[in-house]
């Protein structure tokens, strides 16, 4: 069939499908992208700008513009590489499955079916990091730390960078297609680069899976079923196999447990590392006395609760079992601090490791960096209980209005707590610091006990 | 190999389920003695499930009583817990355990002796045959593997009462028989078993005795 006769067939499929207006993906995109410009232009200029004027002077006197700039830089490969690895699991180009099944499946080229499919996220990903990359730009030549030219290069900078996230995307789905032959990233890769190609590499199958589990996905975060959405969102494991649990007596038989899922998905353990150690560090510094901004040590509590979180399986776990008939013994409690052994002790090693050598360089004490390494360790792990044991979303989320900004902050709470906590104890060591690390072990000790009864009705 | 326990003695008196006005068990009463095995039997929606979610503890009869051993039934009550092992739907498994390491962390669980742990977990997956599945990960099974994992995995936790639902669906012809025959064992070791079960061939051969579950204003 020629190019144009199937062109007029998509045509004719899209009217019966989605009327003449279309299905609507391209109005959504553009409103979406104008609500980014609009909210970017107004808080996020006016902040990072701010920041620049009251912190750039002091940082350039420090030197510290090359380790930001380094930092930035690793930040970014780190995003891309991400950005390719959840291509596996969840590509961009995921039409609904009636299209895949009567449009894609069809004689029709696949590079003209599954145009629309790439090129809406595409063209999202560009516009957003134009975006970004055109208010960090302003925002710089703006606060008097560069010229003009920033602001170009921000936009063109950040066009590119979103567009190869888009392509390191689509070839992360290239490499997971059971119908593409070269399984290698970097043949993957260059495979993406040319869109047209990749697209009529991509199988049937490998799109029904990728649709499908985009369908789950969405309808698990909608849900607040965190268990659905780990189950969709990771990757099998199929590692370490041959190793072996050994009994060794109740709880350290379930700290073996953590340990040995720990081994057989060892990238939670890379990656918990790489967010804990700079994430103390950066607290431990913001607390040293050097002029670091309270932002310094929001943003290293943040990191060092992101990290810690990946090393809490077994406390998600063990989550997931409650309300179901009981097939471990002993009680919840006992289970829940058994799992609370592992996150904890990581924790403070890998806490030391960033926040003491900071800390002394700095002039600071080791009862200031032991300070710091416990209050996140344990503000981390009582975070995670909250966020392990916390019952379904509140009704009030089903409802149009308020329903979307309810459910991200039902989300988003636990971990938004632990920061709020571990900023609070490390910024106002004394009574402040003692109530609010008691009334988080109060909610995390509530949160399993109203998990382990909410079942009943 | 499964230590011989006294089983528990389950009584039902009048007990009925109601939610929202919705009737999911009309008041239905039954006796299961210990070392025996109970059929429940009735049409799909007659409340067999909610019967024995009732009788595990899980949830609180709108009418009547529910007792073990004399004691009300509640899963919030670790007697309950200790007595009751129950396979209604799939339980929560986990994903990064392969299945002998299921068997060996319930094992060590509840207490038992660690130098004899391996012994008993290759006995415990061979009950239902899949010891030959042994390094396998649960997402790695068919639905019907994983079904014959889920019962080993029931079995094989210390329990006075067995509650099963459906215990034979998924399974094929010899498995179904190798299920009757596990289920007589038990009861023989002085478990006491509740199960619901559409098939008469399982039944027939498990039953000590069978309670009808109907959906009609009796």
């Amino acid at each position: 069939m020629s190019d144009d006769g199937d062109r007029h067939r998509l045509r004719d499929a899209e009217h019966v499908l989605h009327g003449p207006e279309g299905s609507g993906g391209w109005r959504q995109l553009l409103y979406v992208i104008y609500v980014l410009a609009l909210l970017a232009g107004l808080y996020g200029f006016t902040t990072v700008r701010g920041l620049v004027e009251v912190l750039g002077p002091t940082w350039r006197a420090q030197g510290l513009v090359g380790p930001i700039e380094v930092g930035s830089a690793v930040l970014l490969v780190v995003v891309l590489v991400l950005g390719h690895l959840a291509g596996r699991r969840r590509g961009p180009v995921t039409p609904d499955l009636p299209w895949i099944e009567h449009v894609v499946a069809s004689s029709v080229d696949r590079r003209l079916t599954l145009r629309d499919a790439w090129r809406l996220p595409a063209t999202g990903f560009g516009a957003g990091g134009a975006v970004v990359g055109g208010v960090l730009g302003a925002a710089l030549w703006g606060g008097g730390a560069a010229g003009p030219a920033t602001a170009v290069v921000g936009v063109v900078g950040g066009l590119a960078t979103g567009l190869l996230l888009a392509v390191l995307w689509l070839a992360g789905q290239v490499v997971s297609d059971p119908a593409v032959e070269r399984r290698s990233s970097g043949a993957a890769v260059a495979v993406a680069l040319r869109p047209q190609v990749a697209l009529r590499a991509l199988g049937l199958e490998g799109l029904r899976a990728h649709s499908a589990r985009s369908s789950r996905l969405g309808g698990a975060v909608l849900a607040g079923d965190p268990r659905a959405m780990r189950l969709e969102a990771a990757s099998p494991v199929r590692r370490g196999r041959s190793l072996r649990l050994r009994s060794r007596g109740r709880e350290r038989t379930l700290l073996a447990r953590d340990v040995l899922g720990m081994r057989r998905q060892p990238l939670l353990l890379v990656g918990g590392l790489a967010l804990v150690v700079p994430g103390s560090a950066l607290a431990a510094w913001s607390l040293a006395g050097w002029s670091a901004p309270v932002a310094g040590l929001v943003v290293g509590v943040l990191l060092a609760q992101l990290g810690g979180g990946l090393w809490c399986e077994g406390l998600r776990l063990l989550g997931d079992t409650l309300g179901a008939p009981r097939l471990l013994g002993g009680s919840v409690d006992q289970e829940a601090l058994a799992h609370s052994a592992l996150p904890v002790g990581l924790s403070v090693l890998a806490g030391a490791v960033g926040a003491v050598p900071v800390t002394l360089v700095a002039g600071g004490s080791l009862l200031g960096a032991a300070l710091v390494v416990l209050v996140l360790a344990l503000t981390t792990t009582a975070a995670q209980w909250v966020a392990a044991f916390r019952v379904g979303p509140p009704t009030l989320t089903l409802v149009p209005e308020a329903g979307p900004p309810l459910l991200v902050l039902w989300w988003a709470w636990p971990l938004l707590l632990g920061v709020l906590v571990g900023t609070l104890t490390l910024a106002f060591p004394g009574p402040v610091a003692v109530l609010a690390l008691g009334a988080l072990a109060m909610l995390a000790r509530r949160s399993l006990q109203r998990a382990a009864v909410a079942h009943r009705d | 190999m499964v230590s011989r326990m006294t089983g528990t003695r389950v009584e039902v008196v009048d007990a009925a389920k109601e939610l929202d006005g919705a009737v999911l068990l009309r008041p239905t009463s039954m006796v299961a003695e210990p070392g025996t095995c109970v059929v429940l039997r009735g049409p799909n929606g007659a409340g067999k499930t909610t019967l024995l979610r009732l009788v595990g503890g899980l949830t609180t009869p709108s009418g009547g009583t529910v007792t073990l051993d004399g004691a009300r039934a509640d899963e919030r009550d670790p007697a309950t817990r200790d007595a009751v092992a129950a396979l209604l739907g799939a339980p929560a498994t986990y994903r990064d355990l392969t299945l002998v390491d299921h068997l060996t962390l319930v094992d060590a669980t509840w207490g038992r002796d660690p130098d004899t742990c391996a012994e008993r977990v290759v006995g415990g997956l061979a009950r239902f045959g899949v010891d030959g599945l042994a390094e396998r990960f649960t997402h790695e099974l068919s639905s019907g593997q994983r079904h014959l994992f889920h019962l080993a995995l029931t079995w094989f936790r210390p329990a006075r009462l067995l509650l099963l639902d459906e215990p034979e669906q998924r399974l094929d012809d010899d498995r179904r028989v190798l299920l009757a025959t596990r289920i007589r064992e038990r009861c023989g070791e002085g478990t006491t078993i509740v199960m619901a079960c559409h098939d008469p061939d399982v039944t027939a051969a498990a039953a000590d005795e069978v309670v009808e579950v109907t959906s009609e204003a009796g």
